[in-house]
């Protein structure tokens, strides 16, 4: 039985070693030059795009949320005002709320889909096609690797 | 109120049914550790949208707020907003940035920059120290739940509990608690969405009609339409506010769940999905709030106990034709079961994500160096989820008879203070360094929990030393602080190094865990060199 435990571990293991291959992480992370990427202009552009949207609509739903709290500690009278039954300006206020946030977060969601994907498509084909595959473009062109020209396709 | 009946039994039957059938079928997407913790992100981004609501929701949020609507009105409904803003702050400074640094948890992320050792401990820790309080206010929550609607005793209660979560977490891990989550949001909503009909339509679908009618029964009357009756602080109503909202953003069970899915894009929308669920959810829990105050009697009212959590099964019960009706315990039996499964499945997911944080980060990364089996990873995983378990149930016993009604705020405030400050500073400040993060995370824990402490909810005096009822207005610049104090006077290279490699990942996805399930293909330039 003793004896067993050691011959048994070798065989063990390599079926197991999933983890080691999975991920593709340490040499891609060696391979690619991050920085050159945080330098490129298109990159830059990326960011700054994101940023145009997010830096005012952020602006605007936590200046709408906690001027909302402060309004409704220190004037009580006025978001008590009934607009129709027991509907307060209160109340009206809280739903606008509720709007503002959901417009904020479908915006970004769609703005998301049809402008930055895109953008990162390019980007990462960019950086693919420079740093990655130098010699996919005449490889496709001449047809010697129908690989290749496959999964150019796909990319496009 | 109390005491099983047939239709109990029978709906809990149905219940466990159908959560065996989804365990069943969780388990066939094979045993590995992406599995285990990721669901091998293959989860789309509308299910993962739902199975946030689901996280997000436990059964003492939606009780307590319906408890809350009916004693305070306004500020009742006011207090429930913060929530759903916070989603604006995860969907902006963390979601599809995090989704792409990240691999199982929010360590994973930081460590692309950051040094492994300390800052995996420091973010475990405070993973750890959040999920179980999570999970001992729930597992509380659940076992009064279960012992005032079914009238099974508290401990048992609490161990059925517990003992259910383990089954799913152990055999299915993130997959079955995945499905655990859609399931009950799912059904959460749906009985949500039959309550709040059945009230809007006792007022003539008339929203002005259903509040003047519950200002009308209100002890406060009109008083009852304004704010003023629960938050009557600016400086504590605006703390609470940033605990509630960045408190969101650091929650890490919610967090966890971007890992799950196969790309930024779907995390993105699995955030949108979210939030337009959880405010329909809160609306409706409004409308039951409301409607609570305007038809129940002054007795069932008092039932609904001091602070109003048995208020939504009382007006269940009465709408359903009352007290030991046929109809009455049918509803109230289903409501039950729905209850049941609601925290069951929130608690699930804080167990995982406190599995992960002992397992992932401090035994496999920090003890083992990453040097570890992916089975052997897997079976560490399923054993710290016992033990954490059983954590959970011993303080949940030692706390029974106990308020912990502030815990609710502390663990915002802590997700606010530590979570928050140093995931935006690593995916956005160079100089940010592995001091910084350990620092922010201290500054962050040490000054919530004092400022708690010293609070007028906590302290035992008479004259608490501190007059804030929620830290976070403190807690959170400290946290802040901490994270600059630590980077300026402890300087990383590597980090400073390295920043372009996390924060070009995180934008772009280029380098990011790819979706191991076989169904999937790969985006198109991404993960693959």
């Amino acid at each position: 039985m003793a004896s067993d435990q050691p011959t048994q571990r070798p065989v063990e293991r390599p079926p197991t070693g999933r983890f080691d291959r999975m991920p593709a992480e340490p040499p891609l992370a060696e391979s690619l030059d991050w920085d050159a990427i945080e330098r490129d202009a298109d990159y830059q552009e990326l960011r700054a795009r994101r940023g145009r949207y997010i830096a005012p609509a952020a602006i605007i739903c936590f200046a709408a949320y906690f001027g909302f709290l402060v309004l409704a500690v220190n004037d009580r009278g006025l978001l008590g005002n009934r607009i129709t039954g027991g509907f307060t300006l209160g109340y009206l206020l809280m739903v606008i709320l509720f709007l503002i946030v959901w417009a904020v977060v479908i915006g970004y969601a769609h703005i998301g889909r049809t402008r930055w994907d895109p953008h990162v498509e390019r980007l990462c084909a960019d950086a693919r096609g420079g740093d990655q595959q130098p010699p996919a473009a005449p490889l496709a062109a001449t047809g010697t690797s129908p690989a290749v020209g496959t999964r150019e396709g796909l990319t496009r | 109120m109390t005491g099983a009946n047939g239709f109990t039994i029978a709906v809990f039957a149905i219940l466990l049914a159908l959560t065996v059938w989804i365990l069943v079928r969780s388990t066939r997407g094979g045993r590995n550790a992406t599995q285990f913790w990721a669901a091998g992100r293959a989860i789309t981004g509308p299910q993962n949208g739902v199975a946030m609501t689901g996280d997000f929701l436990g059964a003492a949020t939606m009780l307590g707020s319906v408890g809350l609507i009916l004693l305070y009105g306004f500020d009742g409904a006011l207090y429930s907003v913060g929530w759903l803003v916070g989603f604006v702050a995860v969907l902006f400074f963390v979601g599809e940035r995090l989704r792409n640094a990240g691999r199982y948890t929010i360590a994973d992320a930081l460590t692309i920059r950051l040094g492994q050792r300390p800052v995996r401990c420091a973010v475990a820790a405070n993973t750890l120290l959040i999920s179980v309080l999570l999970l001992v206010t729930q597992l509380l929550g659940a076992g009064l739940l279960l012992k005032a609607l079914v009238g099974i005793d508290y401990r048992i209660a609490v161990v059925i509990t517990a003992v259910a979560f383990l089954c799913y977490v152990v055999v299915g891990g993130m997959v079955s608690v995945t499905w655990l989550q859609i399931v009950k949001a799912t059904l959460l909503g749906g009985i949500t969405l039959v309550v709040a009909i059945w009230v809007l339509a006792k007022s003539g679908f008339d929203p002005g009609e259903l509040l003047a009618r519950a200002a009308g029964h209100a002890p406060q009357g009109d008083r009852y339409l304004q704010p003023g009756l629960y938050l009557t602080n600016t400086v504590d109503t605006v703390s609470l506010g940033i605990a509630l909202v960045f408190g969101v953003a650091g929650l890490p069970n919610l967090l966890m769940r971007f890992f799950t899915v196969r790309d930024n894009g779907a995390a993105r929308s699995s955030v949108s999905w979210a939030v337009v669920l959880i405010g329909i959810l809160y609306l409706l829990t409004f409308i039951i709030g409301l409607g609570a105050r305007a038809y129940l009697t002054p007795s069932e009212v008092t039932a609904a106990g001091p602070s109003g959590n048995l208020a939504a099964p009382q007006l269940v019960q009465q709408l359903a034709g009352g007290v030991g009706s046929w109809g009455g315990n049918l509803f109230l039996a289903v409501f039950a079961a729905i209850a049941f499964a609601t925290a069951l499945a929130y608690v699930a997911g804080v167990v995982i994500t406190a599995a992960s944080a002992a397992s992932h980060d401090i035994y496999a990364s920090v003890i083992r160096g990453g040097t570890i089996s992916d089975r052997e990873e897997v079976r560490m995983a399923r054993l710290t989820t016992v033990g954490i378990a059983i954590v959970g149930v011993l303080l949940a016993f030692a706390v029974e008879n106990k308020n912990i009604v502030f815990l609710a705020g502390f663990v915002y405030a802590v997700a606010a203070s530590t979570n928050f400050p140093v995931l935006v500073l690593a995916l956005g400040w160079r100089r940010f360094s592995t001091v910084g993060a350990v620092l922010g995370v201290v500054f962050g824990v040490v000054s919530a929990l004092v400022l708690t402490v010293l609070s007028p909810g906590v302290w035992p005096g008479d004259h608490p030393p501190v007059g804030l009822t929620n830290p976070a207005l403190i807690s959170v610049p400290l946290g802040f602080i901490g994270c600059w104090l630590g980077s300026v006077l402890r300087p990383d290279p590597a980090a400073e190094r390295k920043f372009a490699q996390l924060a070009v990942r995180a934008t772009t996805g280029i380098g990011a865990e790819p979706t191991t399930s076989p169904v999937g293909t790969l985006r198109p330039g991404r993960a693959v060199g």
